[in-house]
């Protein structure tokens, strides 16, 4: 009897480690100092059955070849042909799993919700309390953001995954379970913009949103980065997703699996909106040069996203007396001198490479502050 | 003496800015052009009453821009911010088709936009009320 007790203490010993992964180590918390111990959102991933963890999975069994800039290792043949369907849209570079790590490192505090059985549970997101992450959610993290960013380029000017890391990381730290009235998810979406991309009911009469067509863009993409969210959103456009407003919803946004890959497709794809159909045609009309120019028109859409909102943005344009006669460069630094909102988010990115490069520590370029060292 | 002096500095210093309209001028304007266009029954006079409103706007940021080549000041700042809050009034003003449907897209258009990056549930700004209330003049 004793010998049975022994073996069962033993075995389920062993599930969890197995299950957690390594030990029990929390990328999140690397030195070990905050003292993690809430494993809900490790547990809420292993359950998930969603296309993209599938996804994410089948990568994991088949590494892929290695990433640019890393040491050989043997590609398998199949493994390659997965890859290159992968980023088959693959002029753009992929944010490095080691910026997100540290970024994962600050603490944005707030209040986090786990979704183990669907239902919304929520923790504080400060000191101990924060959940662990272990490697094969921030992997999955990793998996999924990069993904969202190919997918969403797809047919149209691509994401500069520069911006999304500092975004995300300004926003977020990729806590991607965030949720309060500021905003839900990893991009932090409140009810009006997701409204514009899903639509809605309005006296019972069906109301297509503004950015509607960025979920119909990919639901007709062909490229396999796509695969995976079609599955999760194939429904989003028949049935809109319920808005992040209130607490019951929360799941939605931020559950490790649907939530997260709905978070991501639903906060790229308004950024996109914004960038494409209410920033660029304001440039357009005063300096068409410069609206052609990726770097200017994205320091916008960013500042949008600050309190000035996209009006302010537009204003901005007018303000600093843009023209054909701008230089791209010229106009970046004038974005930058007069918007408190690029100064802050710049503030957070020096933070992520402070913790990134230690031995840089408040020396960082102008090259890293824009993300150059956390793309490959 | 010095006061006399500070005033004659001011005086040859900003001559033109000094009869500038500013963003309270506008909300008089609006709500002028509003009124008319509540009483007015033909659609397309509606539209022009708007497409008034926004050339004066653009008249009025051109004269700051004339007095101020490099760089704009708060009070041209509120009223671009006001010009372009009203985009999707614009936008829907020189379409043929204004049915429910785009109506509402266009006030939704205003909504979000309004409420990027603030927390959910805020109060829409005075700007976005005036052009809510104007895409409803245009639909109505």
């Amino acid at each position: 009897m004793r010998q049975w007790a022994i073996l069962l203490i033993f075995s389920i010993f062993c599930g969890a480690a197995t299950a957690f992964g390594a030990g029990s180590i929390c990328v999140n918390d690397k030195d070990g100092t905050r003292e993690l111990t809430n494993q809900d959102i490790n547990r809420a991933l292993l359950k998930s059955k969603d296309a993209l963890y599938t996804a994410f999975q089948t990568e994991k069994k088949n590494p892929a070849c290695d990433p640019p800039g890393s040491s050989g290792t043997k590609a398998v043949k199949g493994t390659m042909t997965s890859l290159a369907a992968t980023l088959s849209n693959s002029n753009i570079p992929q944010i490095k799993k080691a910026c997100i790590e540290a970024s994962l490192q600050r603490e944005p505090g707030n209040n986090g919700y786990s979704c183990l059985n669907g239902q919304p549970k929520k923790f504080s997101n400060s000191g101990s309390s924060a959940p662990c992450l272990n490697q094969t959610t921030v992997d999955f993290l990793h998996f999924a953001v990069n993904k969202a960013t190919a997918c969403i380029s797809d047919g149209r000017m691509p994401i500069d995954p520069r911006i999304i890391l500092k975004k995300i990381n300004n926003e977020t730290a990729f806590n991607f379970y965030i949720a309060y009235p500021g905003g839900v998810g990893i991009g932090q979406l409140i009810s009006d913009p997701v409204k514009d991309i899903a639509g809605y009911t309005k006296n019972g009469k069906f109301i297509k949103g503004n950015a509607s067509y960025v979920l119909e863009d990919l639901m007709n993409s062909k490229n396999p980065a796509c695969a995976a969210f079609k599955e999760i959103l194939k429904n989003d456009l028949k049935t809109p997703p319920p808005h992040g407003g209130a607490t019951k919803n929360y799941c939605t946004w931020v559950s490790p699996d649907q939530g997260l890959a709905r978070s991501l497709i639903y906060g790229m794809g308004y950024y996109v909106h914004v960038r494409d159909k209410v920033i660029k045609p304001a440039l357009e009309k005063r300096a068409s040069k410069l609206a052609n120019n990726a770097e200017v028109l994205n320091y916008l859409t960013l500042h949008a996203y600050g309190p000035d909102g996209p009006e302010g943005a537009k204003s901005l344009v007018r303000q600093l007396r843009f023209s054909n006669t701008t230089a791209p460069g010229e106009a970046r630094s004038k974005i930058e001198g007069a918007s408190a909102y690029l100064k802050s988010t710049e503030k957070k990115m020096e933070e992520l490479l402070d913790i990134l490069q230690p031995d840089q520590k408040d020396k960082h370029g102008k090259s890293a502050l824009k993300g150059d060292a956390c793309v490959q | 003496m010095r006061t006399i002096a500070l005033t004659c500095t001011l005086f040859f210093i900003q001559p033109s800015l000094a009869g500038l309209k500013v963003r309270a001028d506008f909300s008089k304007e609006s709500q002028i052009l509003m009124s008319k266009a509540e009483k007015e029954s033909d659609k397309n006079k509606r539209v022009l009453l708007l497409e008034k409103l926004k050339a004066s706007l653009e008249k009025t940021l051109d004269q700051y821009e004339k007095e101020n080549p490099d760089s704009g000041g708060e009070k041209e700042k509120e009223i671009s911010r006001f010009l372009y809050t009203l985009d999707p009034a614009f936008d829907l003003a020189a379409e043929k088709k204004k049915d429910e449907t785009r109506c509402e897209q266009a006030a939704q258009a205003v909504r979000s936009s309004n409420n990027l990056g603030k927390q959910e549930g805020t109060e829409l700004t005075v700007d976005a009320k005036e052009t809510l209330r104007w895409i409803e003049l245009l639909c109505k």
